[in-house]
């Protein structure tokens, strides 16, 4: 679209070739910057010595390189086994999360039975109680099933989601039923039509979702807490906490770890991220 | 079907993949294990992270391996957050209505005293150690009464610490200050400030004098030390009971210190700075700061060779208010999990921990203050305070001052906390006058404590 519009001549498209070419890419730049400067200036920052932290100005590279703050990252907390508690705390919990949003909107979107707006009412109504009013309750209920110190202790409280089961409801409601209908016709069952028709038209939101789940699983701090008791069971969130203490100014194991947590989720990202564009442009969702 | 195969396989391979995924959920879970003839297991809830919490694992290994090992106990430390999620947890505990689950010890601060002091499966610490036939005496009695709750002392005081005034030796010779003479009344130091002020050249600000906006946890102190012993609030700070209100509008003491900190704004040198005073200070934007003793250790370490630092007596409000500093930090509290042998045990380990050698060795692995008094008599706390005297200098405040001023435990303690933060600095910034500054804190705090009381009668 951009290649037909420049290679027209005139001021106008002059003008538009400008803001297009030249500032667009400007102001994107300046977002990115803003939005990647905490990442790369942390890890910077997981190699400074001590000192580095309190120096005016303050430093955006190392008076030199401190590994050991990896060393002390990964020896005073078992980083390695919090980020496998992590890993799989929310990839678990991201597939049967998604699972079940993915079958609950499905239903919620195609099927009609009695009671199905009711049951979709009353999960969204779900998102009215503010989780931390829930907490002592929950951690109750967890503790007398017997899951403390257990990986489904820990999403236990994630696996059913109203905003992603509402967000996919919205989007498969965009989906004709006549598509259904013609399916059925060809022989093609619920759990096909799903699979191979529906999600296929829904990847980019259903994986910008899986993305978030992920994320926000990996991210938890204050359940994974309260419903674990041992080290080994503790989750990377709660690892980090573990480096750094109110009064210290050693900030260099924290930002070690915080580097080494916030890369799956980079990683996560980035592996995604081509496919929800691609997505985007397949669905025919961009206009 | 070529499409029907490939369509059952793949929810065959999605069923199979949901279905490893739960079964590893739950076999990833270690449950506790059934009664075992092993030693006694002592659980301990803690926050100590970094450096201390690297103390922590010392100390609970020395145990392990001598007294534990002796007497059949393990003490198994669990690092459970910072100090308001170890609360947080403890209180989901408590009303679980399942004693096996609470700790054995769990270490809080005095926010987290306000919850457990009248809960039933307390220990008091007084009563476990008297029985024991342990002499409280030996302990600092500062530290002790500031865990006591009328007249019991109901946790060990064991991280314990005090406000200490820390100062920037060399910006003090540059601005032709006696870098041994640190300002003794808040008066003085509203002179140093001046002295101390660095402008770039268009004339803003680069160094100030001293920073920080006083909270209740400076109050506690520089409320605390005049005319002899005076408190926040009555019942002593609550120590006595539940505070009924404030005091410090009645008996004069927070419109002298209101006072004397205005004139240390009317310096110039104060900047009102409310969060990283202490990365502040390193940065040798500040010269003077007031902060936790805890602090010196990481300072040290984090100013390096960049500028001498020198600390001194927190400065006294006024010339003659001369009670000194009220201990602060965390204790030690016992609960009662039902389970047999586990008291004993219990006092088995905070004998150890707060017997004078390993005070001595907490005290120089975190920087907190020995709470045995036997500590000081140790050839070792010598050389050490000998190597180090900025210590010391925490440790004579401490002895210098009247084991009766206390920190406040007070309902609604965040709350009161940026009450007076922002009550001072509305009248500062602002410029309020002092009576009404006063009064406005009064009634607002006065409030909190009544709406806690109405709540919980």
């Amino acid at each position: 679209m951009t290649e037909k519009l420049v290679r027209k001549t005139g001021p106008r498209h002059r003008n538009a070739r400008i803001v297009t070419d030249f500032l667009l890419p400007l102001v994107a730049t300046g977002f990115g910057l803003i939005v990647i400067f905490p990442l790369l200036w942390s890890f910077m920052a997981s190699f400074f010595p001590i000192g580095d932290f309190t120096t005016w100005p303050p430093r955006l590279v190392p008076s030199r390189i401190e590994w050991d703050n990896y060393a002390r990252a990964i020896k005073e907390s078992m980083l390695l086994r919090f980020m496998a508690n992590s890993l799989a705390t929310a990839a678990g919990g991201t597939a049967i999360r998604m699972t079940v949003a993915i079958l609950a909107a499905f239903a919620a979107a195609f099927l009609s039975f009695k009671g199905r707006d009711f049951l979709f009412i009353v999960i969204l109504s779900t998102m009215l109680i503010p989780s931390d009013a829930l907490l002592i309750e929950n951690y109750l209920t967890i503790q007398r099933f017997g899951l403390l110190d257990t990986w489904f202790g820990i999403v236990s409280i994630y696996l059913l989601a109203p905003t992603q089961i509402f967000m996919l409801r919205q989007v498969f409601k965009t989906i004709p039923h006549e598509f259904r209908e013609a399916a059925a016709i060809d022989g093609c069952g619920d759990i096909r039509f799903l699979t191979r028709i529906v999600l296929p038209m829904a990847r980019p939101v259903a994986l910008a979702l899986t993305l978030q789940s992920f994320t926000s699983i990996w991210n938890a701090y204050l359940w994974p807490l309260l419903v674990t008791n041992t080290a080994r069971m503790r989750t990377v969130q709660v690892g980090i906490t573990m480096l750094g203490f109110s009064e210290s100014l050693d900030f260099g194991p924290t930002f070690a770890a915080i580097s080494l947590v916030t890369a799956p989720v980079v990683i996560a990202f980035m592996a995604l991220r081509k496919k929800i564009v691609e997505g985007v442009a397949a669905s025919g969702l961009v206009g | 079907m070529n499409h029907a195969t490939k369509c059952i396989a793949r929810i065959c391979l999605t069923g199979c993949i949901a279905l490893a995924a739960m079964w590893s959920l739950f076999a990833g879970g270690s449950k506790e294990s059934a009664i075992k003839n092993g030693p006694t297991e002592i659980i301990w809830w803690h926050s100590n992270s970094g450096l201390l919490g690297q103390a922590t694992d010392t100390l609970v290994q020395e145990f392990n391996e001598t007294v534990g090992a002796e007497r059949n106990i393990k003490v198994v430390p669990v690092f459970q957050g910072k100090a308001a999620d170890v609360l947080t947890k403890l209180r989901a505990v408590m009303q679980s209505k399942n004693p096996a689950d609470l700790p054995d010890i769990a270490q809080l601060d005095a926010t987290g005293i306000i919850d457990v002091r009248s809960y039933e499966r307390m220990i008091p610490m007084e009563a476990l150690m008297s029985e024991a036939g342990y002499d409280l005496s030996q302990l600092e009695p500062g530290a002790a009464l500031s865990v006591t709750y009328k007249d019991t002392m109901i946790g060990m005081p064991f991280n314990s610490s005090t406000i200490l005034l820390y100062y920037n030796k060399d910006a003090f010779r540059q601005a032709g200050l006696d870098p041994d003479r640190p300002p003794k009344t808040i008066e003085q130091m509203a002179e140093y400030a001046k002295a101390l002020i660095v402008r770039n050249a268009q004339g803003k600000i680069e160094r100030y004098g001293f920073a920080g906006v006083p909270t209740s946890y400076e109050l506690c102190a520089w409320i605390g030390q005049q005319h002899g012993v005076s408190y926040l609030t009555d019942m002593r700070n609550g120590h006595d009971g539940d505070p009924t209100k404030v005091v410090f509008d009645e008996d004069g003491t927070m419109e002298v210190f209101l006072t004397e900190w205005k004139k240390l704004w009317d310096s110039g040198g104060l900047a009102n700075l409310t969060s990283s005073v202490t990365q502040e200070f390193a940065a040798g934007k500040v010269a003077m700061i007031a902060a936790s003793t805890s602090n010196l250790t990481t300072l040290l370490a984090s100013i390096g060779d960049r500028f001498e630092l020198g600390v001194a007596y927190l400065p006294m409000v006024v010339e003659g208010a001369d009670s000194g500093v009220n201990v602060g930090g965390g204790a030690l509290f016992a609960f009662d999990r039902g389970l047999q042998g586990h008291k004993e045990a219990v006092e088995a380990f905070i004998e150890f921990a707060v017997s004078a050698e390993q005070q001595l060795a907490w005290h120089v692995g975190t920087g907190y203050f020995p709470v045995n008094l036997g500590t000081y008599e140790l050839e070792e706390f010598k050389a050490h305070t000998e190597r180090n005297p900025l210590f010391q200098v925490a440790i004579d405040q401490l002895h210098d001052s009247d084991p009766r001023v206390q920190g406040v435990w007070i309902p609604s303690g965040y709350q009161v906390y940026y009450a007076f933060q922002n009550g001072i600095r509305d009248m500062l910034e602002n410029n309020k006058s002092i009576p009404q500054t006063v009064q406005d804190l009064a009634t607002e705090i006065n409030k909190y404590i009544s709406d806690y009381n109405r709540m919980n009668r």
